[in-house]
């Protein structure tokens, strides 16, 4: 207190109104200058974007069920993948990615949303398919028990330690002879280049305030396929049925890994051998070769990545990666 | 018989204690008012004989100008020569090497101070033949005649008083020295990561722990101003132009109570002391080109400096990478004026601006910008020799382009502080102060986005717009009890943000006790809280509402600072930290997915424990260098999980030379090397992560030598100019972190500096 009164005692008038002024007038200048200053970061001048909406349907083999030409009726009950971290990639503008995925029972509805992208140009679409991590968003009428069981440690021949990217079940009848199939899929699967025709141009053509909305369509019955191209496979279910070694019933994967793949060749169909790029199959796969020795390996390697198919008739180049990654590879 | 030519230079050196600002004092005079602090300074005076042998092969008179820095254990800090022609500058420098004095003294403590100080050689005269004395008679030294004479004193303009010593606890970093470090590039801030605690994320970056607290915990201030961040993005330089700064405190833990709401380590730098005479330096480099000028007006009343930093990266970027944009800027300015010769007004403003873009199909995409700004008043009032009161007001403008979002965080931010100095007697010096801060902080909403995108809605709930009021009192007690130091203090805070409160107080405590000739003990304890923080310090970007409440730390350390031969000093610690809900984003990253948990608050405990050497001699005496070592081990817990921290280096190690070769050549060369960090298994496949070990594997250890060159050349009375070649990692190490191979990250710098 002694130190304030002499403090103001000896500070004269002309002294504090000298302090009072510069440091106004400081005040002033530094404020003008701070404000002239603010825009050094730029704002957003870029034009606006377009939109692409990525949507997830079933086939119609999914939700109605279907045929195979050795006469068993497949029905799907459920299909569950996790799938997402779209985005654009190439030549083109890309404003955002969706680095998330969303786990969704494919079954339950329609056109659910993947996820909203936005950019300018020819864009080369990506998305992944992989076991969940803890942020994964739940779809329509996706438990989060759903999530949890997709993301219980397990193991099989291709991933040894992983999560669940894909579970697939079903049943098949034949007459009086009913198979249950129950298949968990654990790779983590990365889509690129996504295309409507092989040899066409990107597949995502985004223009400024343009919204586009694409469908990828899960195909279940991909791994009833005889060939890995689509276009010219035909559906069947004999091969599984005939895995059931035990008779109980229900069709593991372990047990398709038992049937050599040469006990399932039918003239040109479940074709042997390494499979690294097949100009006439409707996928492009990168990176190493793959044997193929058994029906689980023709079944797991080669026809579950073709479940997501890009436009309905579309395809991607497929990258697999395997076991221990957190997300897809 | 040869009579030995010991013709010898007088040194002459005219050390006015007279501070050339603020007291306006123009007529030298032995002590004076020191315009910071208000108390009495006395010049450094020189013990012993100050002879300076005439060089071998030189011809005919010389007069060489020194400047030297004078510590203030009475060492020569740094010395070079303002003019003079070889040898004798040459030799003038090598013989002031090993002067010592009696070191200025402010109020009766020590301080550093530069003086400048001129020395004349005069040629030896040749003495005339005498006959061998008889044997056993007559003086057997053969001893010649001396010639030297007396020398005509020079009128020293300045004396440049620094700053104090580091508080017990703190190293300080004095840019004279810093200026001879290889992978400094001259920058104070730089020099950091060579010292002991400091442990870095990865080499040439500017983000480190310091004894285990995370990067986001380590506050920066000049002059007391909050800083945001030290560097410049893309390895560049620090945003202060270094010509500004007259040292760098790092306090690792254990910080006096003037610094709070940082619960890591305080980096703390003093700008230089206002100088009225005209001055300047500048530096043209590969990437950049600084200057700095400062000048006196109204009769030494007044002080004006300006500085800054234009880097042209961009323009040669689009030479060699033309969709890429890297550019930054700083800006330096300080104003200073006597109203009387107890009042002082200064006005301090400095700024940067950052920007990496690329541009793709012809639209430029900003993938990170930054920029803030500081105008800081302050009023120095001296009541009396012994009692100084400082009040200042900042303001400021923070702003960030969040990569990954993308959108613009901005922080608008003003304060006040008092500061109150009373030196009650000799041995009680009373410090007090408080500080009221106000951060209006707002974030654009981010464009083009994804409402589902849980990293969009994560950072719309972390860093919501809001105001933040911050309010703080601190006091401590410097007693000086016969060779006992202590500082006991305390400080207490009221933290406020988006209208959700929390109040801490931090006891402090900080000893150094003469043990024995040239050793001393140091303790330090201390409590420090901090409001949740980002895992790396970005402007206008802070995690809101107290989220999660206060990060609180308790640090200890225990060491032994001893003076040895050679000038050298050596300084043994240990310390002991805990940090109890902690934001370490980085520290509980678990392996390949930092990306994934940026925008989550994850908060941990943790601990660090270690020992650090530090053996110094400085490095602008003819051979100077150090060794610094820290081994220690950071582990933190979440849960019942207990795990190493994803950045524990256990040894981490930097070894410095500077050598001057003469004719005014010098180089050096530092070696750093330190342990890979933990490897930490991915979660598999999307899994609940396997459990983190306290032992697991580590990523291959590290290691990188600088080196630097330089040459200078005397021009005129008072200019020079330097070449100067620096690289960091000259070996273009790659690192591994966190299994990616990394780099290699080399920076060289070839370039010009000089001063007038």
């Amino acid at each position: 207190m002694r130190l304030v009164r002499r403090f103001i005692r000896r500070t004269s008038t002309r002294r504090t109104v000298a302090l009072v002024a510069i440091a106004g007038a400081a005040t002033a200048l530094g404020a003008a200058g701070l404000t002239a200053l603010d825009a050094c970061v730029p704002a957003d001048t870029r034009p606006v974007p377009g939109s692409l909406l990525l949507t997830v349907s079933p086939s119609p083999a999914v939700t109605q069920g279907v045929t195979t030409v050795d006469g068993w009726n497949v029905t799907f009950e459920r299909l569950v993948v996790n799938m997402g971290q779209a985005s654009l990639g190439g030549s083109c503008n890309s404003y955002s990615e969706a680095d998330y995925t969303r786990v969704l029972d494919v079954t339950s509805q329609p056109g659910q949303k993947l996820s909203i992208l936005y950019g300018i140009g020819q864009c080369d679409l990506r998305f992944r398919v992989a076991p969940p991590t803890v942020d994964a968003v739940l779809g329509e009428n996706v438990s989060q028990a759903d999530v949890d069981t997709l993301r219980t440690p397990g193991g099989d021949a291709y991933v040894p330690l992983g999560g669940i990217s894909i579970d697939l079940a079903g049943a098949a009848v034949r007459g009086a002879v009913t198979k249950h199939f129950h298949l968990l899929f654990r790779p983590r699967v990365r889509y690129g280049n996504c295309r409507l025709e092989e040899d066409a141009g990107p597949g995502v053509d985004l223009v400024s305030s343009g919204a586009l909305t694409y469908d990828i369509r899960m195909e279940g019955e991909a791994v009833l396929r005889d060939d890995v191209d689509a276009a010219t496979a035909s559906l069947r279910f004999d091969p599984f049925a005939n895995a059931d070694k035990d008779g109980d019933g229900n069709v593991t994967l372990d047990e398709l890994r038992q049937v050599p793949i040469g006990d399932v060749r039918d003239g040109g169909a479940f074709e042997a051998g390494t499979y690294v790029f097949d100009d006439d199959a409707g996928i492009f796969r990168q990176g190493r070769a793959i044997p193929i020795t058994t029906f689980g390996d023709y079944v797991y390697e080669l026809l579950l990545p073709t479940l997501p198919r890009f436009r309905d008739t579309g395809n991607c180049t497929v990258g697999i990666g395997r076991g221990g990654g957190g997300g897809p590879g | 018989m040869l009579v030995a030519c010991s013709a010898c230079a007088l040194v002459v050196g005219l050390v006015l204690g007279a501070e050339s600002v603020a007291y306006a004092q123009s007529t030298p005079s032995p002590a004076a008012a020191d315009p910071i602090k208000g108390v009495p300074v006395m010049p450094p005076r020189q013990r012993g004989s100050a002879e300076v042998a005439y060089p071998a092969g030189a011809t005919g008179d010389g007069i060489v100008v020194l400047i030297v820095l004078v510590d203030a254990d009475g060492t020569v800090g740094d010395v070079n020569a303002a003019s003079g022609d070889e040898p004798f500058a040459g030799a003038a420098v090598a013989a002031a090497r090993a002067w010592t004095f009696d070191p200025a003294t402010r109020d009766g403590a020590p301080v550093a101070a530069r003086i400048k100080m001129e020395i004349v050689f005069h040629a030896p005269k040749p003495v005339p033949h005498e006959p061998a004395p008889a044997p056993g008679a007559g003086d057997p030294s053969g001893a010649s005649a001396s010639t030297g004479t007396g020398a005509v004193p020079v009128a020293v303009d300045e004396v440049d008083i620094r700053g104090l010593r580091a508080a017990p606890g703190g190293t300080s970093l004095g840019r004279a020295e810093v200026r001879q470090l290889p992978g400094a590039f001259g920058d104070p801030f730089r020099a950091l990561d060579a010292l002991p605690g400091v442990t870095p994320i990865v080499s040439g970056l500017p983000f480190f722990y310091v004894r285990g607290a995370p990067p986001g915990n380590v506050g920066y201030f000049l002059d007391g101003v909050r800083v945001p961040y030290l560097f410049h993005v893309g390895a560049g330089p620090s945003v202060i132009h270094p010509g500004m700064v007259e040292q760098v405190d790092l306090y690792p833990g254990g910080y006096p109570a003037r610094f709070g709401r940082y619960a890591g380590g305080i980096v703390s730098a003093e700008t230089t002391t206002p100088r009225t005479d005209t001055h300047g330096e500048g530096n043209i480099r590969l990437f950049d080109v600084g200057a700095l000028v400062e000048t006196g007006f109204a009769d030494g009343k007044g002080t004006a400096l300006v500085a800054g930093r234009y880097s042209y990266t961009a323009a040669l970027l689009s030479i060699i990478a033309k969709d890429t944009t890297l550019d930054y800027r700083d800006f330096e300015a300080r104003v200073t004026y006597d109203l009387t010769p107890d009042d002082k007004l200064t006005m301090l403003s400095f700024g940067a601006y950052d920007l990496v873009g690329q541009t793709a199909a012809g639209i430029e995409n900003v993938l990170f910008a930054s920029e803030f700004y500081r105008l800081d008043l302050r009023w120095d009032h001296r009541f009396s020799p012994r009692t100084h009161v400082r009040v200042a007001f900042t303001g400021g403008f923070d702003q960030s382009h969040i990569p990954g979002q993308p959108r613009n965080s901005r922080d608008t931010l003003g304060g006040a502080r008092v500061e109150l100095t009373h030196q009650a007697s000799d041995h009680v010096l009373f410090r007090a102060g408080g500080d009221a801060t106000l951060d209006h902080l707002t974030a654009d909403t981010r464009p083009y986005s994804d409402p589902d995108d849980p990293n969009t809605i994560r950072f719309n709930s972390l860093f919501p717009p809001r105001d933040d009021v911050n309010m703080g009192v601190w006091a401590d007690v410097k007693l000086v009890l016969g060779p006992w130091e202590v500082i006991p203090g305390a400080r207490f805070d009221v933290y406020n943000s988006g209208g959700t409160t929390a109040v801490a107080v931090d006891p402090r405590i900080a000893s150094r006790l003469h043990v024995a000739k040239d050793v001393h003990v140091i303790h330090t304890f201390g409590l420090a809280h901090q409001p949740p923080s980002f895992l790396i310090p970005i402007p206008g970007l802070a995690i809101g509402n107290l989220k999660g409440g206060l990060q609180e730390s308790i640090q200890s350390s225990a060491g032994v600072e001893i003076d040895l031969p050679e000038q050298t000093t050596a300084t043994f610690t240990v310390f002991d930290n805990i940090f109890l809900n902690m934001s370490d984003t980085l520290g509980v990253s678990q392996g390949g997915d930092v990306g994934d948990q940026v925008f989550k608050d994850q908060r941990s405990q943790g601990s660090a424990i270690g020992g650090e050497v530090y053996i110094k001699r400085k490095l602008t005496k003819r051979l100077g260098g150090y060794l610094s070592y820290t081994l220690s081990r950071s582990v933190r817990t979440v849960g019942t999980e207990r795990f190493l921290s994803a950045f524990d280096r256990p040894h981490v190690a930097n070894v410095a030379a500077a050598y001057d070769l003469g004719k005014l050549w010098r180089a050096g060369t530092r070696f750093t090397i330190y342990s890979g960090t933990p490897v930490i298994a991915p979660g598999g496949g999307g899994l609940i992560p396997p459990p983190r070990s306290l032992s697991p594997d580590r990523d291959p250890l590290f290691y990188r030598l600088d080196l630097r060159l330089e040459k200078r050349w005397n021009l005129g009375k008072t200019a020079w100019l330097s070449f100067v070649a620096e690289m960091l990692n000259v070996t273009l190490h790659k690192e591994v972190l966190q299994g990616q191979t990394i780099g290699p990250v080399s920076i060289p710098s070839v370039g010009l500096e000089g001063a007038f």
